[in-house]
């Protein structure tokens, strides 16, 4: 596959990541080009053209972390503890979403719930896929995967009250609540 | 595999996930299938994971990234070094070393002295250019990046080489800031994936112009440069391509 390819196949899946992870765009569009200069120096030395997309959201990721040890942390949504109840995500919440409000919300989150759930979401990536491309064991992506999304589904709510004013019934979640039958 | 266990393996996947024979997701839902509540809030959570990613899915990437990762990329070579017999290599360095010192006794003090030369020009392009950079119109109409010029930063009169505009894509343009001057930046990319830099300055913006209408090329690590001067403007090409294609291009 030659550059050109590489660029057409990736840059927009590559942007769509680096948004979620940091929301300037600006930073996004530089993480992105970052990226494949990275590339056009190394990525020659990949053998297996399959992992080409890996290697370039690893890249990423990695510049990315980079970067942010030299800023100061963003406040970010404090973590519930995990014996805490779901809230509901009406339909009426679900369709009032848009790219916009789930970027904000994704982006109340803290980095390390952030970079895998953008791939989970944007790439489908499986647990393992996540853990190959962020270079963590699988057992702590499925952990980051779950308490992220369970941050996330609060941070949905809680942009969805802000805007309506609503009073969102909270329900139990099977995995977080004890069991009504039991 | 109990039921917390099950969720927590079904909730790390997308409900299209693509490993649908993995046996241990197989196993988790067949625990979560006998779980009519658990069953619920899974289907209700994929739901949900399906409107997340559409959203998100739907970002789009701004205009003129992909033009900008193309034009201010350049794809390192490896550049093998021909064998040189022993005897032969020792008098080019000699012969290199007496060029050097007397190019350096003669150009040295100018070049030290005047950072806004062309010569430290080319240099400077030559450090910036490979580095990558965005561009600040991506177009690949050359007539629309002429218009750009001249109604955003009054440079006109320019003259693209007819080879360069016709054999390869334009990708875009900007304007570089050097010492208060402004100088155009054209990109373009041969469909070998090679990057051809064009860059125009006035000629009266340097003490030491190029003289001559013809190119003068040179070749620095993985660059090929040429310069020469038409009317009143410098010019300056940085390429990745090798100086007999570059040649035929201008």
């Amino acid at each position: 596959m030659n550059f050109e390819t590489i660029v057409e196949n990736y840059y927009a899946p590559l942007y769509r990541f680096a948004v979620s992870l940091t929301r300037r765009d600006h930073d996004a569009w530089d993480l992105t080009q970052q990226t494949f200069y990275i590339w056009a120096k190394d990525g020659q030395r990949l053998r297996d053209p399959v992992k080409t997309k890996a290697w370039l959201f690893t890249t990423l990721h990695r510049q990315f972390l980079q970067t942010r040890r030299h800023e100061t942390r963003f406040p970010h949504f404090e973590v519930s503890g995990m014996d805490e109840e779901l809230p509901v995500i009406e339909p009426s919440t679900v369709a009032q979403m848009d790219a916009e409000t789930v970027l904000a919300a994704l982006h109340r989150l803290d980095d390390t719930f952030r970079a895998p759930l953008a791939l989970f979401f944007l790439e489908g990536l499986s647990y393992q896929e996540i853990s190959t491309v962020l270079e963590i064991p699988a057992g702590t992506v499925m952990s980051r995967l779950s308490r992220g999304k369970d941050q996330l589904r609060r941070a949905l709510v809680a942009s969805s009250l802000a805007a309506d004013g609503k009073v969102v019934p909270w329900t139990a979640a099977p995995s977080t609540h004890r069991d009504p039958h039991g | 595999m109990d039921k917390e266990q099950a969720l927590a393996i079904l909730r790390s996947c997308r409900s299209g996930g693509r490993h649908p024979d993995d046996p241990e997701i197989a196993a988790a839902r067949a625990v979560v299938a006998q779980d009519p509540d658990a069953h619920h809030f899974l289907e209700g959570e994929h739901a949900l994971d399906d409107a997340i990613a559409h959203q998100l899915g739907s970002l789009q990437p701004p205009t003129g990234l992909k033009e900008s990762i193309l034009a201010g990329l350049a794809l390192p070579e490896p550049s093998p070094r021909p064998a040189v017999p022993r005897r032969r290599a020792v008098l080019m360095a000699v012969s290199l070393l007496i060029v050097s010192t007397l190019a350096a006794v003669v150009w040295l003090p100018i070049l030290t002295s005047r950072p806004d030369s062309f010569a430290s020009f080319l240099t400077e392009m030559r450090d910036f250019l490979p580095q990558g950079f965005r561009l600040h119109y991506a177009n690949a109409d050359l007539a629309a990046v002429a218009r750009w010029f001249a109604e955003t930063h009054d440079i006109a009169h320019y003259q693209v080489p007819l080879a360069l505009a016709t054999q390869t894509r334009a990708t875009g343009c900007r304007t570089i800031d050097w010492y208060g001057k402004k100088a155009a930046l054209i990109c373009f990319y041969t469909s070998d994936g090679k990057v051809v830099h064009l860059v125009v300055l006035d000629r009266a913006a340097v003490p030491d112009p190029p003289t001559s209408a013809r190119p003068s090329y040179a070749r620095r690590d993985q660059w090929t440069s040429a310069t020469w001067s038409a009317g009143d403007k410098a010019y300056l090409v940085l390429s990745t391509l090798d100086e007999a294609r570059l040649r035929a291009l201008l």
